[in-house]
């Protein structure tokens, strides 16, 4: 059959993949020309036209970067808070969609599952005042009781001490993203044919069993693509997100050496002082560092499961 | 074959909906311009100058306002029709959504006719804007500026852009007794201090141990409570510390390398270490969660400007009052001046009517019309006391009364700082107490404000690595447990404003700074 002939045949299938391909030229691709301010002196006043026109820098403000006094500091911060989250907030959604299929009482397992993926849709702004409200040392609700039954003797300084916001920001990371992400693996646990419960059950394999040997391997390929997915996007909070967010509403000037990441960065030195080359040049560090983590755990995945997004 | 041809319809009606979404999303900015014009090319037709004909239909301008907080959205109200009559122009006004849209907007080129802003170092620039010492001789040569003025907002390339609000000479402070300069200041609790017996206050040994006091005897109130925007600037000027660059004997040092601001430091230190300001404290963002805490009776004292007991006492709505310390506490007390200015009117090279614009601008900076912008009609809203100063016939502090008649806001953008500052005079307020004490340890230095690196040069990276640093280093000085830790804390401080380039920062301003004081002192005198 000719081209064209299939062509015409696909066509209603056709548009929709052009479609997709004009959005991701016009908003992905072609912006993309815009890297090249990294390696040039642009300033604003020269408007599109000085993407082009402005003097090449070379290396300069990656130089700049990395001959910064806070650079270690950001780069141990990116990646601490993004691999404490991969390690934490990965598993959750996968025990928290098999602990709710295991839940027989249908309205109990649609209410629980209502209320965890209910906080996705509220802005980490939002989530700032919340933690504000319950954590804070002068009025959260947390310390008052605390306080009250005399458990503590003290106010905890979880806001403020920077030894606490690791934990902090991976744990309402989770709490407010888990439940969001549970919905992909309670779909995947749906696919699972009914029948192999059916027949394990009849062989005497029990719950915990069940879940070994049919759940989780049935589970495998959603959560090797979501892994290679999360690592990807790791330096920016991985599967839960929000590392920007969470640095700059949660962060202040005194967690600020735990609370500190490159994006922060980039936007208060870069965006916020009108340094765009500075800016984009930090970014694309970023991103270079993020492809190589795809293609990284693409591989590994690959080798040790067989399965890999590519 | 008719259920598949409906599919292919419904398929196709979706592409075309999309494809026409993106591409009307990319052809909006095209198609406001082209409105933009036409709008503009009739109404100049139309237009009179210096109402020398009636205005049957006003010129309009668009105004962008680059500050997101701007507490007007429009050009409407009793005084705006005013301006509109007198100048037959009508801005139309937007207000920024975000304070990355100026520079976004000058990136794509489309700029509005006029921009209200105070980021002056990006719109003095001849491919942005036109200057002001080409567009008033061409269009209003009757009009003349202060030279001072002049001075001030002059850049490299030897033009001016704008005449920015806020400013006044040292000598047009002197002959206003009744402007008091707006400074940093502490606002107390009245019901507290009467209840310890009103002590004397003269020294900030004076002011340790009433905070001692207040600790001992209200152990669920926190003595001292620091406003996130104004934390040591009150306490700096009780060691005549000053920000920024400072003139030590001709040569320029940044301020952090002076004993005195070390001296503020570790007095910030002491307070914590005594237990008069919570560590929370320095982790609060928001100026409104602190003043609510005054409010709520959590505090005694707070930092904040001059009017701070005037506004606290007004906003607590009759529960709580506050007094101004208002008395400087030690000999040592100065501030030194070096304001250019804030806000600037900026005449952009897109501008599709200057002489209406050159209209506009010369009655806003007229004293009658930036009277009647900033105050009102006088006669009605308000009048002039013999002394010197005006005196309102309404309350200039509320907002809704502002709104009402579209008063005080049009008129900000061209007020100079004496002006700005009799507004705020008012007989026997606590504001008024501190201003005239502190009038007293004011002096002016401008040429220091005029030092200002262009953006992304090496000294403006220097300069803005080293304040990013002091924000996250300092709190380590503040909060250190003991004062040789926070002497430490302080050195390791100047360490890395060293490592960023303190030093070269220093040099290069100091070669700025010596023609540039010439040239001020020649105004001067």
């Amino acid at each position: 059959m000719s081209t064209m002939k299939r062509l015409q045949r696909q066509l209603p299938f056709q548009v929709f993949v052009w479609v997709g391909l004009a959005y991701l030229l016009i908003f992905s691709y072609i912006p993309m020309f815009g890297i090249i301010i990294a390696f040039k002196d642009y300033r604003i006043s020269s408007g599109i036209e000085g993407i082009f026109t402005s003097p090449w820098s070379g290396l300069s403000h990656f130089r700049e970067l990395i001959d910064d006094y806070n650079f270690p500091m950001l780069v141990r911060n990116t990646l601490v808070i993004s691999i404490l989250k991969i390690i934490f907030s990965y598993p959750v959604p996968i025990l928290f969609a098999i602990l709710l299929s295991e839940v027989r009482h249908v309205f109990l397992k649609r209410f629980v599952q209502t209320v965890s993926y209910l906080p996705h849709f509220i802005s980490w702004v939002v989530v700032t005042g919340i933690a504000n409200a319950f954590l804070s040392s002068g009025y959260g609700v947390v310390n008052d009781l605390l306080l009250n039954l005399h458990l503590i003797g003290k106010p905890l300084e979880v806001l403020t001490n920077p030894d606490s916001f690791w934990g902090l920001a991976v744990s309402t990371a989770i709490w407010k993203e888990a439940g969001w992400w549970t919905i992909i693996f309670l779909a995947a646990l749906a696919g699972i044919d009914p029948s192999l419960y059916e027949a394990a059950e009849i062989d005497g394999a029990g719950r915990l069993k069940r879940i070994l040997y049919i759940t989780l391997p049935g589970l495998k390929s959603a959560s090797i693509v979501i892994l290679i997915l999360t690592i990807g996007s790791m330096l920016g909070g991985g599967l839960v997100g929000s590392n920007f967010e969470q640095a700059m509403l949660l962060g202040n000037s005194l967690n600020s050496d735990k609370s500190q990441i490159i994006q922060t960065y980039a936007f208060s030195i870069g965006l916020a002082q009108g340094r765009f080359s500075f800016a984009t040049a930090v970014d694309l560090m970023q991103s270079v560092i993020s492809v190589l983590l795809i293609f990284g755990s693409n591989t590994i995945a690959k080798r040790l499961s067989g399965t890999g997004l590519f | 074959m008719i259920h598949r041809y409906k599919s292919f319809l419904i398929l196709l009606m979706t592409f075309l909906l999309l494809a026409g979404g993106l591409l009307s999303a990319c052809s909006k900015s095209t198609n406001e311009g082209t409105s933009n014009n036409k709008t503009e090319g009739t109404a100049s037709n139309s237009t009179s100058g210096d109402g020398a004909q009636p205005c049957t239909k006003p010129v309009e301008l668009t105004m962008f306002v680059d500050a997101t907080w701007y507490p007007f959205q429009d050009w409407t109200g009793e005084i705006p029709d005013l301006i509109t009559k007198a100048t037959c122009v009508k801005p139309k006004v937007t207000i920024a959504t975000d304070d990355k849209q100026l520079a976004l907007m000058v990136a794509s080129g489309d700029l509005p006719d006029l921009v209200v802003s105070f980021n002056f170092k990006l719109m003095s620039d001849s491919k942005l804007s036109l200057p002001y010492n080409e567009i008033f001789p061409k269009y209003a040569p009757d009009v003349t500026f202060d030279p001072v003025k002049v001075l001030v907002n002059t850049v490299n390339d030897g033009k001016y852009y704008a005449i920015r609000n806020d400013f006044s000479s040292e000598s047009e402070w002197k002959v206003n007794p009744y402007a008091h300069m707006m400074t940093a200041g502490l606002a107390m609790r009245k019901d507290i201090l009467e209840e310890l017996g009103n002590p004397s206050i003269k020294t900030l040994q004076d002011l340790d141990n009433v905070f001692a006091e207040v600790k001992k005897k209200h152990p669920d109130i926190v003595p001292l409570i620091l406003n996130p925007n104004w934390q040591r600037p009150y306490f700096d000027v009780q060691f005549g510390a000053q920000g920024g660059l400072v003139d030590n004997g001709g040569k320029i040092e940044y301020y952090l390398r002076q004993d005195s601001v070390r001296d503020s430091m570790l007095y910030m230190n002491s307070l914590y270490r005594n237990g008069f300001v919570t560590s929370e404290n320095f982790a609060y963002k928001n100026e409104s969660e602190t003043e609510q805490m005054m409010l709520s009776g959590k505090g005694f004292a707070y930092t904040w400007t001059y009017s701070g007991a005037d506004r606290l006492t007004a906003d607590s709505k009759g529960k709580l009052k506050f007094v101004q310390l208002a008395e400087p506490l030690s000999p040592k007390a100065s501030i030194v001046s070096t304001g250019t200015g804030g806000l600037g009117i900026y005449v952009t090279k897109d501008n599709k009517n200057v002489e209406a614009s050159v209209r506009f601008l010369k009655y806003l900076f007229s004293e009658d019309g930036w009277r009647l912008a900033e105050w009102g009609i006088e006669g009605k809203d308000w009048t002039w006391n013999d002394a010197g100063y005006p005196v309102f016939n309404y309350d200039p502090q509320d907002l809704t009364v502002l709104k009402q008649k579209g008063v005080y806001w049009w008129g900000v953008p061209t007020e100079t700082g004496v002006g700005m500052a009799l507004g705020s005079y008012k007989e026997g307020s606590e504001t008024t107490r501190q201003g005239e004490a502190y009038d007293k340890i004011i002096s002016f230095n401008p040429a220091i404000g005029m030092i200002s690196p262009d953006t992304d040069s090496p000294e403006q990276i220097i300069q803005t690595n080293i304040d990013n640093m002091v924000k996250t280093e300092v709190t380590k000085v503040y909060l250190a447990p003991s004062a040789e830790e926070a002497q430490k804390a302080y050195d390791e401080l100047i360490k890395k404003a060293e490592k960023i380039g303190m030093a070269k920062l220093e040099a290069w301003a100091t070669a700025q700074y010596g023609p540039l004081k010439e040239k001020y002192d020649s105004l001067k005198n």
